[in-house]
C-alpha cells in the first residue's frame, strides 16, 4: 500500500487532535456510557445509510474491552483510532477500487482540518444562481417571519415570527407540518407570548430551542412539538440562542449583556458569561466549548472560552454589530449595521477582511440583518432590506471576500441558513426588520425562501 | 485518567437525578440490617450528602438542593456543593491575561460583572475634554442684566398673572385662617419686593445710559473727550436723581425733610431779602 507512511502520519495527528478535544462535555461520549453495548455492526449499519461526504461515525472511545485496565490510555487510543481506520477502509473499499484516489487518507485530512478548524471545503465554484421558477416560498405566518432552524438529514424546517408562533415545515413536499401558536403572558405558559427571535436545533434532533422577547427559553421535542421545558432566566429580550454541535450545551446570549450556559441533558442553568456593555444582539457556536457572540452598540465581537473562563475580545466595527456566524473553528463573519460585513480571524484582533457598504442602494446604506455561512467551506451570504442576498466566496485563506451572485428577496431578509451540504438555502422574509418597526415594506410577503443553489459536480 | 474525572462527574449527576429513589431504597435497607443485627452490611451507595460540603447544605432536602443548582447554575454547585474533583486541565485564574503579541485579541476574564455606570463606546484620552464653566468662552460671557431682562421678558406677563391669581385666592380664603394664608401672604410680599426692586434697577440702569448717551453725543459734537465716571461719582448721582425724584414726589422721610429744611434756612440767611422768596 503506497499510502501507508502518510496514513501512519494522519493517524498520529489525529490521535493529538482526539486529545485535545475530549476534555470537556462531549454529548458523544455520553451518549456512549449510557448505551456501552453497541456492536460493531450497528455502526456500520450507521455509516452506510447516512452521506458518503465524510460524515463522520460516531468517535470510537468507549467500546467494552476486556483488557482495559491492562493496557495506559495512549495505547487504547491507538488501538480505537486503528478500529476507526479499519471501520473507514470497509465502508469506502468499493470506492478505492475504482480510482486511484486514497478516500481514507482524504477523510482523514479533512478531520484532522476540520478539528483543527482550518478546512475550507470548496463549494461556492460549483454553486449555480437559481432560477425564479425553482425558489419556493412558504407563507405561513402572520407577522415577520424573524428565525429559522433547519434539519437537512431529517428534511425538517422550522420558522418563528413576530406572531409568536412556531411553523414546522417539511422540507420535500414544502407542506405545514405543525403550528404552535402563541399565547398571552401566563405564569406557567407553553408557548411565547412575545417575539420569537431565534431558533436553534441540537445536531442529533432530540431538542428544539427558542427564544424571544418574554424573556424565556422553551425546549421543544421536534418530532412531536411537545413542550418540554422552560429555562428562566434571562432579565431582557434574548436575542440570540445556539446549540454547541454533536452536544446538549445551549447558549443564550440577550439584551440584559449577559450570555448564559445551560444544559438540555440535565434541564438546568449552567452559568452566566459578563463582558459585553451594551446588548448582546446574536450568538453562535460549533464543535468546541466556545461561544461567539457580537454587541450591539458596543461593537465589539467576543469569543466566550468557557473551560478557561475568559473571553477574547474583537473590535472593528465601526457601527452595532448585528449577525455573526461561524465559519469554521478558526473564522467568522459578522454583518453592521453601517452596511459592512467582516471576516475574523480568531487570531487577530481586527478584521482580515472588510466589505463596506455591501447592500447599498439609492437611498441609504442599508442595515446588515442576517449572514450565513456554509460551515467548513468557502460559501457565504449576507441578506439586507435592499431586496437582495448576496452570495460570496472566500478566496484561500479567507484573505479576499468574492461577490458570487445575487438573489432577489424583497422585504428584511432577517435570517439565513444554509442546509448541511449547501445544496438549499434557505431565508426568513419579513415586511419588518426582526428587532422593531423602523421600516416597513408593504410590497414584501412574510415568507420563507427556499432556493436551491444547484451544484454541479 | 479523564475518563475517570469524567465518569465521576457522571456519577454524581445520577446521583442528583436518581436520588429520590435511593434515599428510599437506603432506609428501606438499614431498618432491615438492623433488625437482623448481621455482621457484614450490605455495600451502602454513596449518598448525596456524603459529598454535599457544609452543614448547611447536609441538611437541606433535594428538591431545596436542585432549586440552589438551578439558581446558581451548575458549574457553581458542582464546585462548591459537591466538591467534585476537577478537570485534568486545572482551571487557574488569570489576573491578567498575556496576550503573545500585539495583534492578538485582549483576553479578559468572563466572570467579572459588567456595572451600571459602565464605558460603552471608548473615547481616547486626547479626545476627551474636561471643560471647566466658569473659564469656558462657550458658556456664555459675564453676566450682562440688560440683555438677560431684554431676552426673559416675556416671563414679565407670567409675573403679573400669577401675582393676579395670587391676590385674588388669598381674598377667596380670607374666612379661613390657616398655614397657608401666611405662604400666601409670604409669596405676595416677596414678588411685589421683587418687582419694586427690579423697577429700581431699571430706572438706574436708565439714568447711566441717558448719561452715556448725552457724553456721548458731546464727543461726537467735538466738545468733549470721552469721560468715564468713577464708581462713587456713579453712585452720587444716582442718589441725587432718586433724592429729586422723591422730593417731586413728597415721600421724603423725616430726617431728608428737616435737612432740606435746614438747608433752605441756611441758603435764605445768606440771601439778600429781595431773592429770598423766590430762591425756594
Amino acid at each position: 500500500m503506497r499510502n501507508q507512511p502518510c496514513l501512519k502520519t494522519i493517524v498520529m495527528v489525529l490521535l493529538r487532535t482526539k486529545k485535545r478535544t475530549s476534555a470537556g462535555n462531549d454529548f458523544s461520549q455520553v451518549e456512549q456510557q449510557k448505551a456501552p453495548k453497541r456492536k460493531l455492526k450497528e455502526f456500520d449499519d450507521e455509516i452506510s445509510s447516512g452521506s458518503e461526504d465524510g460524515d463522520l461515525p460516531p468517535p470510537v472511545k468507549d467500546l467494552p474491552d476486556s483488557s482495559d485496565e491492562d493496557e495506559t490510555a495512549q495505547e487504547k487510543k491507538m488501538r480505537l483510532t486503528k478500529k476507526y481506520l479499519e471501520q473507514l477502509q470497509t465502508v469506502h473499499a468499493k470506492d478505492d477500487s475504482d480510482n486511484e484516489k486514497d478516500v481514507v487518507g482524504d477523510i482523514l485530512k479533512e478531520d484532522v482540518l476540520e478539528k483543527a478548524g482550518r478546512l475550507q471545503r470548496k463549494i461556492a465554484d460549483l454553486c449555480v444562481q437559481p432560477s425564479e421558477d425553482n425558489i419556493t416560498r412558504l407563507r405561513g405566518h402572520k407577522l415577520s417571519v424573524t428565525c429559522l432552524a433547519v434539519s437537512a438529514s431529517k428534511g425538517v424546517l422550522f420558522t418563528a415570527s413576530k406572531d409568536c408562533s412556531i411553523n414546522k415545515w417539511c422540507l420535500n413536499t414544502h407542506k405545514k407540518l405543525f403550528t404552535v401558536k402563541g399565547t398571552k403572558p401566563k405564569p406557567n405558559q407553553k408557548a411565547h407570548s412575545a417575539h420569537v427571535l431565534s431558533l436553534a436545533l441540537t445536531t442529533d434532533f432530540k431538542f428544539l430551542a427558542s427564544a424571544g422577547k418574554d424573556k424565556i427559553i422553551l425546549v421543544w421535542n421536534p418530532d412531536t412539538m411537545e413542550y418540554v421545558h422552560t429555562f428562566r432566566g434571562h432579565r431582557n429580550t434574548i436575542s440570540g440562542v445556539a446549540f454547541r454541535l454533536n452536544s446538549t450545551q445551549l447558549f443564550s446570549s440577550s439584551h440584559d449583556r449577559t450570555v448564559k450556559v445551560w444544559d438540555v441533558g440535565i434541564m438546568s442553568y449552567v452559568e452566566t458569561l459578563y463582558g459585553h456593555q451594551e446588548s448582546v444582539e446574536a450568538c453562535d457556536s460549533l464543535t468546541r466549548e466556545r461561544c461567539v457572540s457580537c454587541g450591539g452598540r458596543d461593537r465589539s465581537a467576543r469569543i466566550w472560552k468557557i473551560v478557561e473562563e475568559s473571553q477574547l475580545v474583537y473590535h472593528g466595527h465601526t457601527g452595532s454589530i448585528d449577525c455573526i456566524r461561524y465559519i469554521n473553528e478558526e473564522y467568522m463573519i459578522s454583518g453592521s449595521d453601517d452596511g459592512s460585513i467582516c471576516i475574523w480571524s480568531i487570531m487577530k484582533k481586527k478584521p482580515i477582511v472588510i466589505i463596506r457598504d455591501a447592500h447599498k442602494d439609492e437611498k441609504k446604506n442599508n442595515w446588515i440583518s442576517s449572514v450565513a455561512a456554509l460551515p467548513n467551506s468557502d460559501l457565504l451570504a449576507t441578506g439586507s432590506s435592499n431586496g437582495l442576498i448576496r452570495l460570496w466566496k472566500c478566496s484561500d485563506k479567507f484573505l479576499q471576500l468574492l461577490p458570487l451572485f445575487d438573489i432577489s428577496a424583497c422585504g428584511f431578509v432577517n435570517d439565513l441558513r444554509f442546509t448541511d451540504k449547501g445544496n438549499h438555502l434557505i431565508a426568513a422574509i419579513g415586511q419588518e426588520h426582526k428587532l422593531g418597526r423602523w421600516w416597513s415594506i408593504k410590497s414584501a410577503r412574510n415568507s420563507t425562501m427556499i432556493i436551491p443553489l444547484k451544484q454541479n459536480i | 485518567m479523564e475518563s475517570a474525572s469524567e465518569s465521576e462527574n457522571d456519577a454524581s449527576s445520577e446521583i442528583l437525578s436518581e436520588d429520590e429513589s435511593s434515599n428510599e431504597l437506603e432506609s428501606d435497607v438499614e431498618t432491615d440490617s438492623s433488625d437482623e443485627t448481621t455482621e457484614e452490611k450490605p455495600p451502602r451507595r454513596p449518598l448525596i450528602s456524603d459529598k454535599v460540603a457544609g452543614t448547611r447544605t447536609k441538611q437541606m432536602s433535594l428538591q431545596e438542593l436542585i432549586q440552589m443548582r438551578d439558581r446558581i447554575g451548575t458549574k457553581q454547585f458542582n464546585e462548591q456543593v459537591l466538591k467534585t474533583e476537577k478537570n485534568t486541565k486545572k482551571k487557574f485564574k488569570q489576573a491578567d491575561f498575556k496576550r503573545e503579541n500585539k495583534n492578538r485579541p485582549q483576553e479578559l476574564s468572563s466572570k467579572a460583572r459588567v456595572p451600571k455606570i459602565r464605558e460603552i463606546i471608548h473615547v481616547p484620552r486626547e479626545q476627551r475634554t474636561n471643560r471647566d464653566p466658569r473659564f469656558d468662552n462657550l458658556c456664555g460671557t459675564e453676566y450682562d442684566e440688560e440683555l438677560f431682562d431684554k431676552r426673559y421678558s416675556f416671563l414679565e406677563n407670567i409675573r403679573e398673572r400669577e401675582m393676579k391669581s395670587l391676590k385674588q385666592q388669598l381674598v377667596k380664603n380670607k374666612s379661613k385662617a390657616s398655614d397657608d394664608q401666611g405662604k400666601l401672604k409670604y409669596l405676595i410680599t416677596r414678588m411685589e419686593q421683587q418687582n419694586s426692586a427690579k423697577k429700581d434697577r431699571m430706572a438706574k440702569r436708565e439714568a447711566l445710559r441717558q448719561w452715556k448717551k448725552e457724553e456721548r453725543t458731546k464727543v461726537e459734537q467735538g466738545i468733549k473727550k470721552p469721560f468715564f465716571l468713577k464708581k462713587s461719582d456713579k453712585k452720587k448721582m444716582l442718589m441725587q436723581m432718586q433724592y429729586e425724584q422723591r422730593k417731586e414726589k413728597g415721600t421724603l422721610n423725616k430726617l431728608e425733610a428737616r435737612k432740606e429744611k435746614k438747608k433752605k434756612s441756611k441758603e435764605s440767611r445768606i440771601m439778600p431779602y429781595q431773592r429770598r422768596t423766590t430762591a425756594t
